[in-house]
């Protein structure tokens, strides 16, 4: 599904280069399901960005589901984000003004699914995370654990086989951010690839699959036997 | 009802930028006002001008005998030129380009009617007269017709205030009206009619009747003067030169002499009068635009500021896969809102001027201010060209946002 052969990232600070990652080749298979661990200023966002199609790799090869990403120009990066990667991050990210529903048929629209399709979908997919009599409510109305699973509907709203989280429990307090991990365990056992940037040791030890970084550099990817 | 919400959201959000906001619109609101206001008074003024000199008559000249100031064919200068019914005739037949023509002979007398008398201009023209001199007649009446002319018929058609003069409301055709202890037949009365100009009083104290009576009553040999009108406009200046041509060979004067003949050229004034109008009307709307040009400035301005505002979102919409078109025509159609809500105060204000000023005497001198269906087209297409370039530039740089920095934006 994933595949990054020596991706580097670099950001001109003016005189200075930082290398936010560096030579970084990873392969990840279909309902793969990794944590991406490392210190604060490692390069898991930069990693994820470049994963998710938000932000163009500096150097080096990324094929996402045999599709060469560095060729393609912003209009059809944005058709990729839209269509194969669903986002979930740390500070949820939802639009404030529109209702949950909203939020969640949002990326349906810009995929141009008719409003009344739209929001059946984006009603059951309300439902699956547990939220289906919040679906008026806006943002400000719902708690963090509720508005993180809003976002996690939101990712799932057009089947996208890859879902990237970025720390999606770090503004939770433990019993929902155990939630948001439920959740998405169970998306990467219907066979979608899931990749769960965190810091947090005890949430990382249940991914199967471990990826660290260290100064924008791979150091770790090892897979335990299941357990 | 998302478009609805769309303009709510927009207007929740400009509420931070109030003051702005206000004086923005406002501004925008003035240059589209400035720019209708100032056309539809044109247009009234215009057409009214227009009214009252087809009123006196559509392209017409009028011509008068003078004096010459060239030496001709061993003849002085200084000589009066003298017209005759029959060289207004020929000129008729002698020159293709003349549309219609009619002499005219004047005289100022009195009227009687049983114990009335009044004193009126008493005309003897031929039936050309009334097409030319746009003498349009009440209902159940005639202008002069050629009969009257050959059989040199005692009828005459009167300008409406003789009528009153001599009548008073009551009804006047086949009434006879006294002249010279002759008796005359009334057989039309002018509509009423507001002329811009006039020579031997206006119309409407006016009397016709067929030229050949006229010269049988009074024993005129000479005309007064001639009015005539081209087949059409662009032959007008042709017929004019021919007219000279003819004129001199038959009266005696060089067909170069200008002086011999005193022309009242209308033709050339309404031309006059058009391009004037034009240039007061570009110089009009031109300021209103360049009002309109700096409200859309702001209106520019007003959506760097809502594209700040709306990052964070913009960068959400990027990452869910929202395209940049997407983005760009959002915020065009953000500016377009804007723009519109500016637009129709101006359309507003403009309309409630119009009819107020229409509730005033003012139209009497100035004309009726219309916005004509020209002028609403004309500001909306400007309306929406100011839209396009003070949207365009936010749009782009909204659509241009690098979707992870616009994300950490709050
Ligand atoms: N837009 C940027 N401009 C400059 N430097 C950046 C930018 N984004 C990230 N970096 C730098 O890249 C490195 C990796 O950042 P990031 O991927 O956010 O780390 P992490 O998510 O692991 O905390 C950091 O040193 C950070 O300062
Ligand atoms: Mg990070």
């Amino acid at each position: 599904m994933i595949h990054l052969r020596d991706v580097s990232k670099y950001y001109d600070m003016g005189p200075t280069r930082v290398g936010a990652l560096r030579d970084v080749s990873l392969e990840v298979s279909r309902a793969e399901y990794a944590a991406i661990l490392g210190p604060s200023g490692s390069g898991k966002s930069t990693l994820l960005h470049v994963l998710g199609c938000l932000d163009r790799p500096s150097a080096g090869d990324y094929t996402l589901d045999g599709l060469q990403v560095g060729s393609l120009d912003i209009p059809a990066l944005a058709e990729i984000r839209n269509r194969k990667i669903g986002f979930v991050f740390q500070r949820f990210h939802l639009m404030p003004r529109l209702t949950a529903l909203e939020n969640v048929a949002l990326p349906m629209r810009f995929a141009g699914v008719r409003p009344a399709e739209r929001e059946r979908r984006a009603g059951a997919l309300l439902d699956r995370v547990g939220l289906g009599d919040r679906r008026g409510h806006r943002p400000a109305e719902l708690s963090g654990g509720q508005q993180q699973r809003v976002a996690i509907a939101r990712a799932l709203a057009n089947e996208p086989p890859v879902i990237l989280a970025d720390e999606p429990t770090g503004n939770l307090d433990s019993q929902s951010g155990n939630e948001i991990i439920d959740l998405l365990e169970q998306l990467s056992a219907e066979g979608r690839t899931v990749l769960v940037v965190t810091h947090d040791e005890t949430l990382a030890r249940r991914a199967r699959r471990i990826i660290r970084l260290l100064d924008g550099k791979l150091v770790e990817d090892s897979t335990r036997e299941s357990g | 009802m998302d478009a609805l919400r769309g303009i709510i959201d927009l207007l929740r959000g400009l509420r931070q930028q109030k003051a702005r906001t206000a004086t923005t619109l406002l501004g925008l609101g003035w240059g589209t006002f400035s720019v209708i206001v100032l056309l539809a008074f044109g247009t009234g003024l215009e057409e009214h001008m227009h009214e009252q000199a087809v009123a006196f008559g559509e392209s017409i000249a009028l011509v008068w005998p003078s004096r010459t100031t060239m030496n001709f064919a061993g003849l002085g200068c200084g000589r009066r030129v003298n017209i005759e019914r029959e060289d207004v005739a020929a000129l008729a037949a002698q020159i293709p380009e003349l549309g219609r023509i009619s002499p005219e002979c004047i005289a100022w007398d009195q009227l009687q009617v049983g114990t009335k008398i009044l004193r009126a201009t008493i005309s003897g023209v031929a039936p050309a007269y009334g097409a030319l001199r746009t003498w349009r007649i009440e209902p159940g009446g005639r202008f002069l017709n050629e009969r009257d002319i050959e059989d040199r018929r005692r009828v005459i058609v009167l300008g409406n205030r003789v009528r009153t003069g001599l009548f008073g409301r009551d009804p006047v055709l086949g009434r006879t009206v006294i002249l010279q202890g002759l008796p005359f037949t009334v057989v039309g009365v002018l509509s009423p009619k507001r002329q811009d100009s006039d020579y031997s009083g206006q119309d409407a104290d006016r009397i016709c009747m067929p030229v050949t009576t006229h010269e049988q009553v009074y024993g005129d040999r000479l005309v007064s003067n001639f009015v005539f009108r081209a087949r059409r406009a662009d032959l007008h200046p042709r017929a004019l030169r021919r007219v000279y041509e003819v004129l001199g060979r038959r009266c005696g004067f060089d067909p170069d002499d200008r002086q011999a003949l005193y022309v009242w050229d209308r033709l050339e004034d309404e031309r006059l009068r058009h391009y004037a109008f034009l240039g007061f009307e570009i110089m009009l709307a031109g300021s209103g635009i360049l009002t309109m040009l700096v409200g859309g400035v702001g209106i520019g301005n007003l959506m760097f500021i809502r594209v700040r505002q709306r990052t964070h979102e913009i960068g959400i919409q990027m990452a869910l896969g929202a395209r940049p078109g997407r983005i760009l025509r959002g915020v065009l159609a953000e500016t377009f809102v804007l723009v519109a809500m500016g637009g129709l105060v101006g359309f507003f204000l403009s309309w409630s001027v119009t009819m107020v000023v229409r509730l005033t005497p003012a139209p009497e001198t100035i004309g009726e201010p219309r916005i004509s269906p020209a002028v609403t087209v004309l500001t909306t297409l400007l309306l929406g060209s100011v839209a396009l370039l003070a949207g365009y530039f936010p749009a782009r740089r909204a659509a241009r946002l690098d979707p992870v920095r616009a994300l950490v934006e709050r």
